[in-house]
Parts: C-alpha cells; sequence; structure tokens
C-alpha cells in the first residue's frame, strides 16, 4: 500500500495559518477556501474506491 | 454554467492535504469554479466523514468535531449544492443494479449515478471513473 510523505515543518505550518483563517470565516465564500484546510498525516491508500470507503 | 456531482473521493482529496490526489484535486478546481455549480448528496457527505475520520484510511484522522465542522461549513460555500436521495434515485439504481450485474458495494456507485439522474445532472467528476464507465446519460471527469 502506498504512503505518502509527512508534510514539512513550513507545510505544517501553512495548514496551521490556513486553519486559523478558514475559522475566521464562518460564512466561507468558495469551495477553494477548504483546499488542505486538514492535514491527516499520511494516507493509508493509493485508490480510495467505494471499496476502501466502506472497508473497515 | 455546468452542474458537477462531486464523488467522494473528490471531497476527500480537497479536504485532506495529504490525500494522493490533493494537488491535481486542488489545480482543477481552482479551473473550474468560475464556470461550475457543484453539487452532492447526503450520501457523499457520509462516505467522506467516514473516511476521513478513519485509522485506516489516515494515520492522523480527523477527529469526529473536526470533520463535523469542515462539513457543515463547506456545504454553506457559495459553489455547493446538496441534493436529496429520491425515490427515483433508488428505482434508477436498483434497476440498473440487475442490468449491469453490479453487487454489494458497487451499488453505492449505481446510487450516486441514480441521484445524478433524479436530479438532471451530467458530470460526474471522480477518481475512478472506471467505476462508472458502463453508467449511460453521464460524462465521467477525473481531474488531472
Amino acid at each position: 500500500m502506498e504512503e505518502v510523505e509527512k508534510l514539512s515543518q513550513k507545510e505544517q505550518a501553512q495548514l496551521v495559518e490556513a486553519l486559523l483563517s478558514f475559522k475566521k470565516k464562518p460564512g466561507n465564500k468558495s469551495i477553494l477556501d477548504f483546499l488542505g484546510i486538514y492535514n491527516g498525516g499520511k494516507a493509508l491508500y493509493s485508490r480510495l474506491d467505494r471499496n476502501s470507503i466502506y472497508e473497515k | 454554467m455546468s452542474k458537477i456531482f462531486l464523488d467522494s473521493n473528490l471531497l476527500v482529496a480537497i479536504f485532506m492535504q495529504s490525500d494522493p490526489n490533493h494537488l491535481r484535486v486542488s489545480i482543477w478546481l481552482k479551473e473550474q469554479t468560475s464556470g461550475s455549480e457543484f453539487y452532492l448528496s447526503p450520501q457523499v457527505i457520509a462516505e467522506t466523514y467516514a473516511t476521513i475520520t478513519s485509522p485506516t484510511k489516515f494515520k492522523n484522522p480527523l477527529t469526529p468535531e473536526q470533520a463535523k465542522t469542515g462539513l457543515l461549513q463547506f456545504l454553506k460555500a457559495k459553489e455547493v449544492n446538496l441534493v436529496p436521495i429520491g425515490k427515483k434515485a433508488l428505482e434508477s439504481a436498483l434497476e440498473a443494479s440487475a442490468e449491469t450485474g453490479k453487487r454489494a458495494r458497487q451499488f453505492f456507485d449505481l446510487l450516486i449515478w441514480g441521484t445524478m439522474k433524479e436530479h438532471k445532472i451530467k458530470i460526474l467528476a471522480t477518481f475512478n471513473a472506471r467505476d462508472f464507465q458502463l453508467l449511460p446519460g453521464i460524462k465521467l471527469i477525473a481531474p488531472g
């Protein structure tokens, strides 16, 4: 199973900044405001189909 | 204005920077937003929630509170429209299940298709186009 590299310190800081700015905008202007707002660490899949969505 | 239905794997990639498709969906969305409206159903929200909070999908999954907040805010985005799964969608999915021979979890793909049909949405954005290839009346977009 393919794993994704962890984010760098700089990228993590950017994410935190994005998350904070997201919280400041409760009305949310655009779908683009949601790009990458969360860091899920590593994605433990390479292809997310319905079988993998529903598997435990 | 194009009406585009977003599959669950796309929504996961929008939210999660560590998703393998995050960069691709980011570039694609920036190209699409001026001329498109995006549609999704409660099924997509449920599947996205199940994925982004799952420790078998992400090493550090979101907490239920994070997922709740993010998804509720997402539904308020100006380009996003939530459509219900009605009787017509279920009937279409059941009819298609017999015609295509799709089984088990594949039914949920058919339910996406049935929902699109019910609401006259012709374009599906998904990273798993091959799961929908046999279904008529929709155009598939695979971002990136």
